[in-house]
């Protein structure tokens, strides 16, 4: 293993260390189980560290890889579509126990909104991710990321006081 | 000052005002009820979605392990085919040069095989595990 690949990789895991939790929360916005969540925090791993040559340092990195995340998790969620599979029993309970996780209604939620409402709110609130790290995960200017994150927030009130 | 615009209101809950606006928007809610109003009920669901995100937080069981690169096995395929073209000009040689050749070939040969599975326990010994025990 060469010098060269134990720093990166070292920078790496400095970088993503303290992201994990909310990633992990992250994920699970998008896929609503915690292996699925688990396994795209995996993918988004090794998919992050082959593409950290080519990451522009001076970005900030949270937005990048959570985009990174978010890709993984659209793949996946577009593959159980394509392909819906049989659940397994561990799943069937989870799915059973949903009812008792806090965040179902802020899920529900979020269901009702247009993709690009729902998921700059699933960055602000799963994620944790700050102005500049919503830009850099969604690829638009700082002032659309205000004036969109403002409008989501509306939208997913008034789902809320019509329910 | 400029008018208060709502959008604003949801960066300075954020706190990505800048100082000045901040505070022009600051005391734009000290004299204005109906924007206080609507900031009161912006700021009570944020805390409240705030909470509600964080129930799906855990810590996840993940590893990190290399992948093997493309380029890797390119390059395993050219060191197999030039050994095998070695391997051929070495039976055109006499006898005596053919099999010493041979015999320094397959000694550089282990030598590197040793060598890259020093490097790859190396590696495995190195390799980070980002699992943590939740409790």
């Amino acid at each position: 293993m060469s010098h060269e690949s134990d720093d990166i990789r070292d920078l790496f895991q400095e970088w993503v260390q303290p992201l994990l939790e909310q990633a992990a929360g992250f994920a699970y916005s998008y896929v609503r189980n915690r292996a699925d969540a688990e396994d795209m925090v995996q993918e988004a791993l090794w998919k992050g560290y082959r593409g950290l040559k080519g990451f522009d340092r001076s970005r900030p990195f949270k937005g990048w890889w959570f985009a990174v995340i978010r890709n993984c998790c659209l793949d996946l969620i577009q593959q159980r579509q394509a392909q819906p599979r049989t659940m397994p029993v561990e799943h069937a309970y989870e799915v059973a126990s949903r009812k008792e996780n806090s965040a179902e209604p802020l899920l529900e939620a979020l269901a009702h909104l247009t993709p690009s409402l729902r998921e700059i709110l699933q960055l602000r609130y799963f994620g944790g991710c700050s102005y500049r790290d919503l830009a850099e995960a969604l690829g638009i200017p700082l002032g659309t990321v205000m004036s969109r994150l403002h409008s989501a927030r509306e939208a997913l009130a008034n789902v809320y006081e019509k329910d | 000052m400029r008018p208060i615009e709502l959008a604003e209101l949801s960066a300075f809950l954020d706190g990505e005002l800048s100082a000045n606006r901040a505070e022009e928007v600051r005391l734009a809610l000290a004299t204005d009820a109906a924007l206080k109003k609507a900031y009161d009920r912006l700021a009570m669901c944020d805390v409240a979605w705030k909470t509600d995100a964080a129930a799906t937080m855990f810590h996840p069981q993940v590893t990190f392990q290399q992948q093997p690169v493309y380029g890797q096995y390119v390059m395993a395929s050219v060191v197999a085919l030039g050994l095998v073209i070695l391997r051929i000009s070495f039976k055109a040689m006499p006898l005596p040069y053919g099999v010493g050749l041979a015999a320094i070939l397959l000694s550089l040969m282990i030598a590197w095989g040793l060598g890259r599975i020093m490097l790859a326990a190396n590696a495995d010994r190195n390799r980070f595990l980002l699992a943590v025990e939740r409790y």
